[in-house]
């Protein structure tokens, strides 16, 4: 089931009212209920593979039930890898099997020996990148005793499967998410407004910037040969705001439904594109992602420890991992060292968390410096989101070569005006509320409410009247 | 929760209210729209009742593209209204049947086009704008469209619900609502004719498609029966028209046989008319074609003029 569509705005008041007005004094029935509406938010999309989901969670449920029983050192590292295969196993499965196969024919032929392919029609489901590593989240916390292992099946499998963010996140820790389920949740109703407001403003991401974006950047991409250097230019930029409307605003979605149920999920997305170098842009992009490749494997590895071998061993062990958990394509290898490339000197010159806050904090205008790291740091990064979006390497290679030829300093064939008149509106927004956790938090909150409604119902004007074919996240296929 | 739901009651209320203003807005000034694919002028003559005709056609693609009015009213000497639907088979074709007896008098013929794709379902509804502006509480189009991907009944019975995700549609009508058009109709009582010489796409997507067995849908066949015994109640005189295809076509589709004898057997059973052109001499003149199932407007000249004269000569139009 889409965010964006009809069926979800049945269903979503459905599981409200539910919960709110049939199973409000239970709070078992309570999750329960998320637990079957979860279910069938999932199983609108394919209900056989929902057994995966309730076999990880039965998993990594029994897991964390031995662990908390067991003492023996060796036991709990047996007992977390048992979780951790299991996990990884299904993921790989799903996901990366065919790539695997296919790169080691490639690699055996290039030695002149001939393997018959044995590749498998395998359908990816959905979400599974996600559950995977929130349910591995939890094994690896129990182990490290940093979580209490719940006793509560129910409760773990409304952790594991919560439907706002099951299919594409934000990925949450066991820590922030699992123990709001063992809190009876009362309706408050500033949270519910506040919940409202953030669908409003992620469904306008999704649909008016997203979706629209994905019409231009599709016909660009998908002929790259019959445009200009300065073309290929627009699509790259449009792709990038493809990616952030259609991402952030499934965040917002997901965070403003839970909202809506009492819950509080961690902030995925902080205005990424002011950032002013890409190490902050990292702490802004897909926040979830970033922290836990951060905790589970950039740490153990040693982090910023060590000796600037290890360090910079690090970086691109975690950046082309990040990269390979996109997909199984090298584009998305690339695109995760590319950006390791962009951090390095950063790492190395010890400049890396030289922008923590916000830019022009408490004031209304950046400084011309603060412009033009921002515009720089937006041109490093829509570059990598070339790979990100190309078919294969060759095609990446040939779109970023006719970038730098001299077709860049034509008039490009495609100018979509009314669409740059939106993402500049979504950019003045999104920079007046950058202090906030989402783009329309605090904006017009001091306006007479006539003011303030006719705001939102613009808003809600903008996304019936830019409403074009219902277009999936494009994380869905993470 | 009382507070929230009462708020929730004041923002929603204004858009449930402008949701309906907004719907006929757009409906008004999309049905005005006399750009591509014209079906708007057929609808509107329908539901205005302003058809007046003696004898309409039906049929797919291959009776809008392929008949034309002005040359079968100047030979017949009667008004005639060509309603093929571009992509459509006997369901939806069905349904203008059953809106246009509705709206105007009926005709005293109709000519059926007919072909193997009549009674063959496709998954979705072609062109499915031309549905936008007359679809909301109306349950004859949902009755015959909705076993179509992408309409539900949602889109029937609330306001603005099946224009989201229209984007053409809600520009055109915005477009039209703002901006002065010149555009004439590209349709004369629903015809327009193609004049281009051969075009390799369709024949190469029929090539790709390979040979292949038409299997007919078996509630479309039935609602065909139906149709057919409907006009015979109602005095209407139907001829069944086979309208010319490229030879090489003939190679492409397994049971050609079988749809012809269908054809045959159901024109015995209510004593109809069936005119078969597979085999006409047009059949085998590229010229003729701008694909292998259309004609060109040069094809749709002879062929029209030649289904008017054995029209005529068959007598099976009254006068």
């Amino acid at each position: 089931m889409l965010f964006n569509s009809i069926d979800f705005a049945i269903f979503l008041p459905i599981v409200f009212v539910l919960y709110w007005f049939v199973v409000n004094k239970n709070l078992k029935l309570q999750n329960f209920l998320i637990v079957v509406a979860s279910y069938v938010f999932y199983a609108w999309w394919d209900w056989r593979f929902l057994s995966l989901i309730m076999f990880s969670t039965l998993v990594d449920y029994l897991v964390g039930i031995s662990l908390a029983k067991q003492e023996h050192a060796v036991r709990r590292k047996m007992l977390l890898w048992t979780s951790i295969l299991i996990n990884i196993g299904f993921l790989c499965f799903f996901k990366y099997y065919n790539f695997f196969i296919d790169n080691f024919i490639t690699a055996f032929s290039f030695f002149g020996y001939k393997i018959q392919p044995n590749s498998l029609n395998i359908i990816l489901p959905v979400g599974i990148s996600f559950y995977t590593f929130q349910t591995l989240s939890y094994s690896i916390d129990v182990y490290r005793r940093k979580l209490v292992p719940t006793a509560d099946f129910i409760a773990f499998s409304a952790f594991v499967s919560f439907f706002p963010q099951l299919v594409a996140g934000p990925i949450e820790r066991a820590t922030n998410l699992l123990p709001q389920f063992y809190k009876k949740r009362s309706f408050h109703y500033g949270k519910a407004v506040d919940g409202l407001r953030q669908i409003l403003w992620g469904l306008f991401k999704k649909i008016v910037i997203a979706d629209n974006c994905a019409e231009v950047v599709n016909q660009i991409f998908n002929n790259t040969g019959d445009f200009s250097g300065s073309t290929l230019v627009v699509g790259a930029v449009l792709f990038a705001f493809q990616i952030y409307g259609d991402f952030s605003g499934y965040s917002d979605i997901a965070i403003g439904t839970s909202r809506l149920f009492g819950f509080d999920l961690k902030q995925n997305f902080a205005f990424p594109y002011f950032s002013r170098d890409i190490a902050e842009f990292w702490r802004r992009w897909h926040i979830s992602l970033s922290t836990w490749f951060r905790d589970y494997l950039y740490i153990p590895l040693g982090g910023s420890r060590g000796s600037k071998f290890q360090q910079i061993r690090n970086v691109f062990i975690i950046f082309v991992v990040s990269g390979f958990w996109h997909g199984p394509n090298w584009t998305f290898i690339v695109w995760g060292a590319l950006n390791a490339l962009y951090f390095l000197p950063l790492l190395l010159g010890s400049k890396n968390r030289k922008h923590i806050e916000i830019v022009a904090q408490g004031k209304w205008l950046p400084t011309i410096k603060e412009i033009l790291l921002i515009l720089s740091t937006f041109a490093l990064t829509t570059l990598a989101w070339v790979f990100f979006r190309a078919d294969n390497l060759s095609h990446a290679w040939s779109f970023i070569s006719e970038i730098f030829s001299y077709s860049l300093f034509t008039i490009p064939q495609i100018q979509p005006k009314i669409l740059s008149i939106l993402i500049l509106f979504m950019l003045l927004i999104e920079w007046s509320g950058r202090e906030e956790l989402y783009g329309i938090e605090r904006f017009g909150i001091t306006w007479k409410k006539p003011y303030r409604y006719a705001f939102y119902y613009t808003i809600v004007f903008l996304i019936f009247l830019f409403s074009g074919e219902e277009q999936e996240f494009i994380y869905f296929q993470f | 929760m009382r507070k929230f739901l009462i708020a929730l009651l004041y923002f929603i209320l204004p858009v449930v209210i402008a949701s309906y203003g907004l719907d006929v807005f757009i409906s008004k000034n999309l049905l005005k729209s006399n750009t591509s694919p014209g079906n708007y002028n057929a609808w509107n003559d329908i539901y205005k009742g302003q058809v007046n005709a003696d004898v309409v056609i039906y049929g797919s693609s291959r009776a809008s593209m392929q008949i034309d009015p002005h040359i079968l009213e100047d030979s017949l000497k009667l008004k005639v209204y060509n309603f093929g639907m571009l992509g459509h088979n006997f369901l939806t074709q069905y349904l203008r049947h059953i809106e246009y007896l509705k709206y105007n008098p009926q005709p005293k013929q109709i000519i059926m086009c007919v072909d193997y794709f009549s009674f063959e379902k496709r998954e979705d509804l072609y062109e499915s704008d031309q549905f936008l502006p007359y679809m909301l509480w109306n349950f004859n189009i949902w009755r015959y469209a909705k076993s179509y991907d992408g309409f539900s009944l949602l889109d029937h019975v609330v306001p603005l619900v099946r224009y989201v995700g229209k984007a053409t549609a809600k520009k055109k009508a915005f477009s039209m609502a703002f901006m002065k058009s010149n555009m004439k109709p590209l349709k004369y009582k629903g015809f327009k004719s193609t004049d281009k010489p051969w075009d390799k796409t369709m024949e190469e997507a029929r090539l790709k498609r390979g040979i292949y067995t038409i299997s007919n849908d078996t509630n479309t066949v039935n609602l065909f029966y139906q149709f057919l015994q409907e006009c015979e109640e109602q005095n209407i005189k139907v001829t069944l028209v086979y309208t010319p295809e490229y030879f090489e076509e003939k190679k492409l589709v397994l049971n050609r046989d079988e749809t012809f004898k269908f054809f045959k057997q159901v024109s015995t059973q209510y004593n109809n008319t069936f005119l078969n052109y597979v085999d006409d001499s047009i059949c085998y003149k590229k010229e003729y074609f701008y694909n292998s199932l259309h004609l060109n407007k040069k094809g749709v000249d002879l062929f029209s003029k030649k289904l008017a004269h054995d029209l005529k000569k068959l007598d099976v139009v009254e006068k």
